[in-house]
Order: C-alpha cells, then structure tokens, then sequence
C-alpha cells in the first residue's frame, strides 16, 4: 500500500486567528506546545480525535487543516457532528 | 532540550549508574570465587536482592537532583497522544530485548550453561532492554516523531 504524507495549514491557519501561539492551540485542544510544533513540521501525524480537536479551535473544517501532501484534494470531512459532509 | 528529554536521560543515567554498580560487584564476587560453591545462585540473588532498593534510591536521589535542576521550569502538566505513543516505543524495545534474553537463557540452559550464567543474561537483557527503551524514548523527543 502506497504511504500518503500528511501536511497541513496550521501555521497559517493560526496567525490567521490573530497570531494564535503554539501554546495557546495546545492548551485550547489539550497537548503540550511540544506536540503542536512537532504536528505543524509534519514531524508527527495525530490521531483523528486530536486532528479533529485542532479543527475545531481553529474553527475550520478538517480538510482546510490538513491535506494529502501533493495533492489538491483535502481531507474531507465534517468538523462539527451534523455538518453536511458533502457541501 | 525538553522536559521529557531530560527526564529521559535521568533515568538513562540511573540506569547507566545503578547496573555499572550491580556489574562491578559481579565481577569483584566471581574474582573471590564466591560463585564457584553450591550456593552461588543465592549470593547472586542477594546481590541483586541489595539492588533493588540501591535502584529505587538511586532513583530518588536523581530525581531529587532533577527537580532542583528544574526549579523554575514548568513541569508539563498534561501527557499527550505523543507521550502515550513515545512510551509504548520504548516499552516495546524494552520487551525485545528482555524476550531475546529470556530465550537466549532458554537456549543456553538447554545447550548446558550454568544456571548462573543463564540468570545472568536474563538480568542483562532486563538491564539492556531499560537502558535501550529510555534511550529510544529520548531519541523520539529528540527527533520529533
């Protein structure tokens, strides 16, 4: 089975929420900074639980957050429970 | 260097410190000729049996050092999915190589080695496989995933 390589926007997508510190994600999905840095070098590829959490506190969908490196198509999924998955 | 790092060569160092102490009073035994009686297995035991609680106060004692070391960082008050996972890595290095001791004693004590010597590489593998799981441990920090 072919390996896909998860990357994602969260750098971008915290200064976009009004410079957000890695601390500040990290205390807001329950994760030490530690771990927030090591996701957004795609050094370490998190649960779908914690995918999700980061989703949400960033208030995006989880496909705007992460993506299949190399590929236009995100990762499609809800990131509220009862979100249309196919909007 | 992070918390979890440091932390991790605390207990390499406790390790390195506790098994150089078991080793070096191994070998100063087998110079006096203390293994070659009928009750070698049990001055080997009482060597390991003082172990013990050397360990757990080595433990401490570095421990105790630690937390002066650290004084005024914070400690992190949460363990995350990437601790979890760092944790189990280096329990599974831990566990192999305690079951390739456990069957190398296996094999060697069917092949005809001493019960001694069979203990011995047991130990060995428990001692290894910590320092081994710990040094893991500190390499997942160290590289990030």
């Amino acid at each position: 089975m072919e390996k896909i390589r998860i990357t994602n926007a969260i750098r971008k997508l915290r200064f976009e929420r009004d410079e957000m510190t890695q601390q500040a994600l990290a205390d807001a999905v329950g994760v030490t900074r530690q771990t927030i840095a090591a996701i957004e070098k795609a050094k370490y590829a998190p649960s779908l639980e914690l995918a999700i959490r980061i989703a949400r506190a960033l208030g995006k969908p989880l496909g705007d957050v992460f993506m299949v490196e190399g590929e236009d198509q995100s990762i499609d999924l809800p990131s509220q429970p009862g979100e249309d998955p196919n909007r | 260097m992070s918390y979890q790092e440091r932390a991790s060569l605390v207990a390499i160092l406790t390790s390195v410190v506790v098994n150089t102490f078991v080793i070096a009073r191994m070998l100063q035994l087998r110079a006096e000729g203390a293994f070659a009686g009928d009750d070698a297995i049990a001055v080997w035991a009482t060597v390991l049996a003082w172990a013990f609680p050397a360990a757990i106060g080595a433990t401490i004692l570095f421990t105790v050092l630690f937390r002066i070391a650290e004084r005024g960082r914070e400690e992190p008050r949460i363990v995350d999915e990437r601790d979890r996972r760092f944790q189990v890595r280096g329990l599974s290095v831990t566990f192999g190589a305690i079951v390739v001791g456990y069957m190398t004693m296996i094999f060697g004590l069917a092949f005809g080695w001493q019960a001694i010597i069979g203990l011995s590489v047991l130990y060995a593998s428990l001692a290894i496989g910590d320092l081994l799981g710990n040094a893991v441990r500190f390499a997942s920090y160290r590289i990030g995933c």
